[in-house]
């Protein structure tokens, strides 16, 4: 009996000795992840990244929400109201000090994109062939977007001095790189090297989702823009106007409400109609956009998404308002002053007495869906940019047919500007400011003119404002303290 | 009875006369405490005539006139002599083998006599567990071990209870001790994925714990090795005893309420809250006419709610314990089931446990013994979002909500006006509690196989494998009307989440004598463990819901989220302990653990944990025998290397995770930086202690002192984002944590009657950065920036230098100097305050008074030297938000010129930052908190027996009853988490209880 129970535990414990010393078993893989040498092996793995990189652009400190508000909130197009969630608060303030939150983010964010961006672009495992190309092409073109942003967030507009600090250019990653600002200069020259080369890269169009050969090329048309390259400029925008197959729509096709504001948020039936509120990104059509981001009914940000920050029903924060400046440019003809109507002066708390201007460019807000898109590049910017470089050829001519191209089609009775000299220029700024409000783009127009403005904090109790003009050290982000205590090479901004 | 029982004694006399040749004895053995014991051998010694004891502990045995002496002996119990003389009738008490004078200590692996033990431990029994109605036995043990810091900050019951022994010991990684449950190294904490607070621990029934033990130093927790660090605490539960079975009956029921609110907490009235809106309106530039009427839109002052009243409630307990134990010298059993319910103070949070316990021994032969334990148990706790801002939070609309908002409609029934005049972007906490769903279902089972085999008298095997199977079934509801669902139409998350843990250990036990008078002896434990966790997730979430009455995702339109994943991790290790003892003298110890984890790369998967420790029992040394009021005295010293492992699995891996999904298509990023270099922390403890007792154990004095050196400190060291990533986790920097603890326990008064037991002990720990990642003189962390030479949790934050007379404006001084003010906070420069959010100071003391039947106990928890920080100051204060409600403090505001106040002009929509992270919102976190005060009867034995019962008592307790706070500016208890930064949690339960415990 007694041996018998020995012999059997001896066999016992043999046993479990030896399964458990199995070497194998301290060696544990994740389950939803793969070790990355192994991530981009064909050109379907290489789409999967590139919808990664596009997934990270929809980012609430990026196109999901941040860098289009910054855009208004800092111009003079919208401002934070009294009773808000804590929001956009140092933006609206024009007050920020080294470890502000939003430019932390853009900064932290940008970068990962770029990184993940660089994965696509210097990968050499997965053997060429169209699709290949035209994903690398979209991958740089996604790296230049952020590289532009980031320039243009972290450092001086270009056209004040382009060889100042700009921001550090990423193209490989290393994850023990401390490296310096590169001037503002050299960062524009890289941005404009990746999107001429997504430029030819590319072939295909994937829908207004995805970057596309004229995507790439209105992008470079901004770049241009930015640096006051007018040459360049009125260049690449007649490419993308006259090749890339692009329209704008007219009338009710763009805007045609429904429903009704009624007294307060929750009596709201109100919906902008038309182009505004498709839900769905265009796959094959070329209306309008040429590049947004997409927030789909199952990814997106919940209640972080940008039209939750102006929705005023629902679970919407509905923080940010439209100023009255921006309202008072819109003739009663034109169907744009359906994407910022008037709810009257008493249907939010803290702005009573103040008229309430909302935004309806995030349309899908209004049938409460998160799936919307952040339009990042509109054909009707880009004429504009064709109006702004013909006018800085003097070409008054020019300038006025395509500020019209886009101002006509909003406005079906109106007769055209038909300006000369530079107030041509505050002709193709109204028109820009009215087409491309609550997009992001205010703010970058007032910087790169160097122009002083009123911005106003808030209209409600005693007005509050802050006078802008350039040199204001708000107009520059904070390179993050983070950064500056990790990296030795990095400078801040002055002020900071 | 009594005539019974006299009959048999003259029968018993007659029979024994007519016997006169072989006299027959008769009796009955019993236990200390008066049971039977059954089964029990009793044997002439030198002979093999012998009988056993029947179930009710009598024999009967025939027995030679030569027979002396009889041998009397049970399982468990110490064997007795007895001479027989001319006695026929015979009454033994037996003393129980575990009340030996030699006290046990359980130590990792096994257990030591109390008097060969080398290392800093502490025991609390399993009495003092049972006496708190708390939900966890974590919560129980705050005060009473020197050295472990417990932090109780929710009112949620069944919350996470924060524990440090020995202070801080991690940056980026879990600072918790290692939870060792009956032998296996168990997962703990909050396992949940969508339930705001859990914990492992709340699904133990507090009275099926025999007992837990705290391992504090390296000597003690060395021998596990890389998941020692922290401090191991090691829970027993309860086995029977062999004897008669023993029912224990326990049924308590109370309510739980919340101490009043600190008055400067206090939310202001409607009145107070339109007055000062006005007058910051007027401040901010507004005319008057203005102000009244952006106030009008808010109220007139006759709508004067008050949220506290509506969010708090007294809340109902219960708990029924039934328990039932015994066996016979080769089976014992202990069986127990429980139910306790906890409804906390806030509406809509609660739980429910039910849980039992079987924990059988069987002794096969005299060589083989095999057990087994099992602990099915199934929680249910209900808890809405119980801190932070999330706007479904009770507790948080407690302050933010205005007073001039009606919680009802004229009609009675709830108000959901969503206008922002009304709750706008806040909800009614009424109508989230009674319409949200956010609940979690925990069953769990906990278990242990043990075979145990003496190869030899002085060599055993011990086979073992444990389980811990943990099954979260989460259902988290938003309603369609008002919350955080609204704006979807309803919002449903279903979250699935099972652990599954086994542990494997074989292990030898040797014992020998090394010398022919045994003056010298060895002891060694040696084994070998493998342990594997599988965590399996599934997650759903559905939006979109038809009808407000059907809330399972099923009737939900649009599906947002449905995902499964997984992830494990695994250990193996060896581990050995050897002691050497001269004479009972003189003890030396070492233990050794080599371990490997799947958490490290294959390169740095295997570490060492040495310890050497050493005892000198000082008072068996023959100069110790004058000094006769000492009864025992102890120096010991230890040192050893333990390690901290609980980063998260495959973290040293560069990934490609996925998940990033676009437009519909799946999407994967580079986003796991990955280290191949990663190793665990390392932590190297030096003590010393003292252990003394006096007066024949009247008086225990434990006294240590101890240096912990924490290396190779895991920081998440920051990289320039540029790389695309923030940070890389590697092993850099350093930390130290030293103090001293004091432990007495002392008898001060004993009469036959009356009895006064104290406790005391107090802990002092310092900690100090002592290195940062390379090139780094300064690691961001919130406000507690680190540095060397500081407290890992010293605040650092602009200096509050009040408010300026003349203009009530706030001011910060510019610098650490405090020379100069500035009023604008950016200007201010962030400082070492010299504040740290750790306690200089922390204990319990207790006291416990017994005359005759009565008791009287009590037990304070003191935590003193720590600052807390408001961290919703913001939102609170000055009028920065000013359509959320404010602490009464704001009427202490500034008004006029030359006025003295700590609180500054109120200005309607202030950008001053006046409300901002300053030493303004820094307050004292001292405190004196009557943790349990129990008044309790126990029947005495006569009565007892009259009821036929073995015992009964009734007491009423009462938990944090009364508070001493010493900061009167504090607006909310002192008593936050272990970052003393609060977060608008619930609130601790007051609970008054009665009970009454029954035993036959």
């Amino acid at each position: 009996m007694k041996s018998k129970i020995n012999r059997c535990l001896i066999v016992v414990m043999a046993f479990l000795l030896a399964t458990s010393c199995n070497k194998s078993f301290l060696t544990d893989n994740p389950y939803t992840a793969v070790a990355l040498p192994q991530a981009i092996l064909s050109e379907s793995d290489m789409l999967v990244a590139l919808n990664g990189a596009y997934a990270l652009l929809r980012n609430t400190d990026l196109f999901g929400r941040t860098l289009p508000v910054k855009g208004d909130v800092m111009g003079d197009n919208a401002y934070v109201t009294t009773a808000n969630s804590g929001r956009y608060i140092t933006l609206n303030q024009y007050n920020f000090n080294n470890t502000d939150a939003y430019a932390a983010a853009i900064w932290a964010n940008a970068y990962v994109g770029i990184k993940y961006a660089n994965t696509i672009i210097n990968n050499t495992t997965v053997p060429s062939s169209v699709n290949v190309a035209q994903y690398k092409g979209e991958a740089l073109a996604i790296r230049a977007l952020l590289h532009f942003e980031l320039v243009r967030n972290f450092g001086t507009a270009y056209t004040i001095d382009p060889t100042k600090p700009g921001v550090p250019i990423v193209t490989t990653y290393d994850q023990n790189a401390l490296p310096a600002r590169s001037t503002i200069k050299d960062v524009y020259t890289q941005v404009n090297t990746d999107l001429t080369l997504a430029y030819s890269n590319m072939t295909l169009y994937r829908g207004s989702g995805y970057f596309s050969k004229y995507a790439a090329r209105a992008l470079q048309a901004r770049v241009y823009q930015n640096q006051a390259d007018w040459a360049n400029a009125q260049t690449a925008a007649l490419d993308v106007i006259t090749n890339s197959g692009w329209a704008l729509l007219s009338g009710t096709a763009y805007v045609n409400p429904t429903g009704s504001l009624g007294a307060s948020p929750a009596a709201t039936t109100y919906n902008p109609g038309g182009y505004w509120a498709a839900a769905n990104a265009q796959t094959t059509t070329k209306n309008e956009t040429l590049f947004e981001v997409i927030s789909d009914p199952v990814v997106n940000n919940g209640f972080d998404q940008i039209g939750m920050i102006y929705l005023q029903l629902g679970g919407g924060y509905g923080d940010i308002l439209g100023t009255q400046s921006l309202y008072s440019l819109y003739r009663p003809t034109d169907v744009r002053i359906g994407l910022c109507p008037n709810a009257g002066t008493g249907y939010r708390s803290g702005q009573l007495g103040t008229p309430t201007y909302l935004c309806y460019k995030y349309s899908n807000a209004a049938t409460l869906g998160f799936n919307y898109q952040t339009k990042v590049v509109r054909l009707a910017d880009i004429i504009l940019i064709a109006a702004e470089a013909y006018y800085n050829a003097s070409d008054y001519v020019n300038a006025n047919k395509y500020l019209n191209m886009v101002a006509q089609k909003r406005d079906l009775s109106f007769a055209g500007w038909a300006d000369t000299g530079p107030q041509v220029l505050e002709d193709i700024l109204i028109e820009r400011r009215k087409e491309l409000a609550f997009e992001g783009s205010r703010f970058w127009d007032l910087v790169r003119l160097q122009r002083s403005w009123t911005k106003i904090i808030n209209p409600a109790a005693a007005v509050s404002t802050v006078s802008v003009a350039p040199g204001n050290i708000a107009l520059v982000f904070p390179v993050p303290l983070t950064e500056l205590q990790a990296n030795p090479n990095m400078v801040q901004n002055p002020g900071y | 009875m009594r005539k019974t029982f006299m009959l048999i004694l003259c029968l018993c006399l007659a029979v024994s006369q007519l016997l006169a040749q072989s006299r027959a004895l008769k009796g009955k053995i019993t236990d200390d405490k008066g049971n039977a014991i059954p089964h029990a051998s009793v044997l002439v010694k030198g002979t093999n005539i012998g009988t056993t004891s029947g179930t009710d502990g009598t024999f009967t045995l025939s027995v030679p006139s030569s027979a002396k002496v009889l041998v009397i002996s049970s399982l468990n119990f110490t064997a007795q002599e007895i001479s027989i003389g001319s006695k026929t009738q015979f009454s033994v008490t037996l003393v129980s083998t575990t009340q030996n004078l030699e006290e046990v200590v359980v130590v990792g692996y096994g257990t030591q006599k109390k008097a060969e033990a080398t290392s800093a431990l502490t025991k609390v029994a399993g009495e003092k567990v049972e006496q708190v109605p708390l939900t966890s036995v974590d919560q129980i043990l705050q005060g009473k071990v020197a050295g472990l810091q417990s932090a109780t900050f929710s009112g949620q019951p069944g919350a996470n209870q924060q524990i440090r022994i020995r202070g801080i010991g991690s940056y980026t990684l879990s600072s918790q001790p290692l939870y060792v449950l009956d032998g296996v190294q168990i997962n703990s904490g909050d396992l949940s994925r969508e339930t705001t607070t859990t914990n492992v621990l709340a699904q133990l029934n507090p009275d099926d714990i025999e007992s837990v033990n705290v391992l504090k130093d390296a000597a003690a927790t060395a021998i596990y090795g890389s998941r020692g660090s922290n401090g191991v605490i090691i829970i027993t539960t309860k086995q029977g005893k062999a004897g008669k079975t023993q029912f224990k009956l326990v049924a308590e029921a109370g309510n739980n309420t919340h101490g009043p609110l600190p008055s400067a907490g206090v939310p202001l009235g409607a009145t107070d809250w339109l007055n000062l809106y006005k007058e910051s309106y007027v401040n901010a530039g507004g005319s008057a006419a203005n102000a009244a009427a952006s106030a009008a839109v808010y109220g007139d002052g006759t709508v004067n709610t008050n949220w506290t009243d509506l969010v708090t409630r007294s809340g109902q307990q219960q708990q029924f314990n039934v328990s039932a134990q015994g066996g016979d010298e080769k089976t014992t059993f202990f069986i127990s089931g429980g139910y306790f319910k906890q409804q906390a103070n806030v509406i809509g949070s609660d739980l429910s446990r039910y849980s039992s316990t079987i924990n059988l021994t069987h002794h096969a032969t005299k060589k083989l013994s095999f057990s087994l334990g099992l602990r099915p148990t199934y929680t249910n706790e209900n808890a809405p979002l119980s801190n932070g801002s999330a706007f479904s939070n009770p507790v948080m609309e407690i302050y933010f909500l205005r007073p001039t908002m009606a919680a009802f409609n004229a009609d009675g029934t709830l108000n959901t006006t969503r206008s922002s005049a009304q709750f706008g972007s806040l909800y009614n906490p009424l109508y989230i509690v009674a319409h949200d769903i956010h609940k979690a279902d925990i069953f769990s089972i906990n278990g242990k196989a043990e075979a145990k085999y003496n190869i030899l008298n002085n060599l055993t095997f011990t086979s073992t494998a444990g389980l811990q199977y943990q099954d979260y079934e989460e259902y988290y509801y938003n309603n369609t009307v008002m919350g955080d669902g609204y704006a979807a139409n309803g919002r449903g998350y279903a979250y699935y989440t099972r652990y599954f843990l086994w542990d494997l250990t074989n292990q030898f036990d040797y014992r020998v004598s090394l010398t022919r008078n045994k003056d010298l002896n060895f002891n060694a434990t040696a084994g070998y463990e493998a342990i594997q966790s599988k965590g399996y997730f599934v997650s759903a979430q559905s939006q979109n819901f038809p009808t407000p009455a059907l809330v399972y995702a099923a009737t939900a339109s649009t599906p947002t989220i449905g995902s499964n994943s997984a992830s494990d991790y695994n250990f193996a290790a060896i581990f050995s302990r050897a002691a050497f003892n001269y004479k009972g003298k003189y003890i030396l110890q070492g233990s050794f653990r080599r371990d490997g984890s799947s958490r490290f790369s294959t390169a740095h998967e295997y570490g060492n944990f040495p310890a050497i420790s050493a005892a000198w029992n000082i008072s068996k040394e023959n100069f110790f025998a004058p000094l006769k009021f000492i009864s025992d005295a102890k120096i010991r010293a230890s040192y050893g290397i333990t390690g901290n492992a609980e980063l998260g699995n495959y973290q040293w891996i560069q990934t490609f995770g996925f998940g990033a999904n676009y437009n519909s298509s799946p999407g994967g990023v580079f986003n796991g930086i990955g280290n191949t270099n990663l190793q665990w922390e390392s932590s190297k403890q030096t003590d010393i202690g003292l252990d003394l007792t006096f007066f024949k154990g009247k008086l225990n004095v434990i006294i240590d002192y101890y240096k912990r050196n924490i290396d190779q400190l895991i920081f998440n060291f920051p990289l320039s984002q540029t790389t695309g990533f923030s940070t890389i986790t590697a092993n850099v920097g350093a930390m130290q944590n030293k103090g001293f603890e004091f432990t007495v326990n002392a008898t001060p008064f004993q009469s036959k009657n009356f009895k006064w037991d104290i406790g005391f002990n107090v802990s002092l720990n310092k900690n100090s950065v002592t290195a940062l990642p390379p090139g780094q003189t300064v690691v961001a962390n919130g406000q507690f920036n680190m540095k060397v030479g500081h407290d890992f949790y010293e605040f650092y934050m602009r200096q509050w230098a009040g408010v300026d007379p003349a203009t009530g404006n706030p001011l910060w001084y510019v610098d650490s100097s405090m020379s100069t003010t500035t009023s604008s906070y950016n200007s201010a420069q962030r400082v070492y305050t010299g504040k740290s959010a750790s306690p200089k100071v922390f204990g319990g003391f207790n006291n416990t008074f017994t005359y005759r039947q009565f008791s009287l106990g009590f037990d304070f928890y003191y935590n003193f030297g720590n600052y807390v920080q408001d961290t919703w100051a913001t939102y609170l204060n000055d009028e920065v938000n000013p359509t959320y409600g404010k602490y009464s403090s704001a009427l202490n505001r500034w008004t006029t010129p030359g006025q003295i106040t700590n609180t500054p002009k109120l200005v309607y929509g202030s950008t001053n930052f006046s409300a901002s992270a300053s030493t303004r919102f820094l307050f004292k976190g001292d405190f004196i908190r009557l943790r349990n005060i129990q008044i309790g009867w126990a029947a005495d034995k006569a009565l007892a027996q009259k009821l036929h019962i073995a015992s009964l008592s009734f007491y009423t307790r009462g938990t944090n009853l009364w508070t001493k706070i010493y900061d009167t500016t504090i607006p909310f208890d002192p008593e936050q988490n272990i970052n003393s930064q609060s977060n608008l949690n619930f609130f601790i339960n007051k609970s008054v209880t009665v009970g009454v415990v029954v035993g036959f």
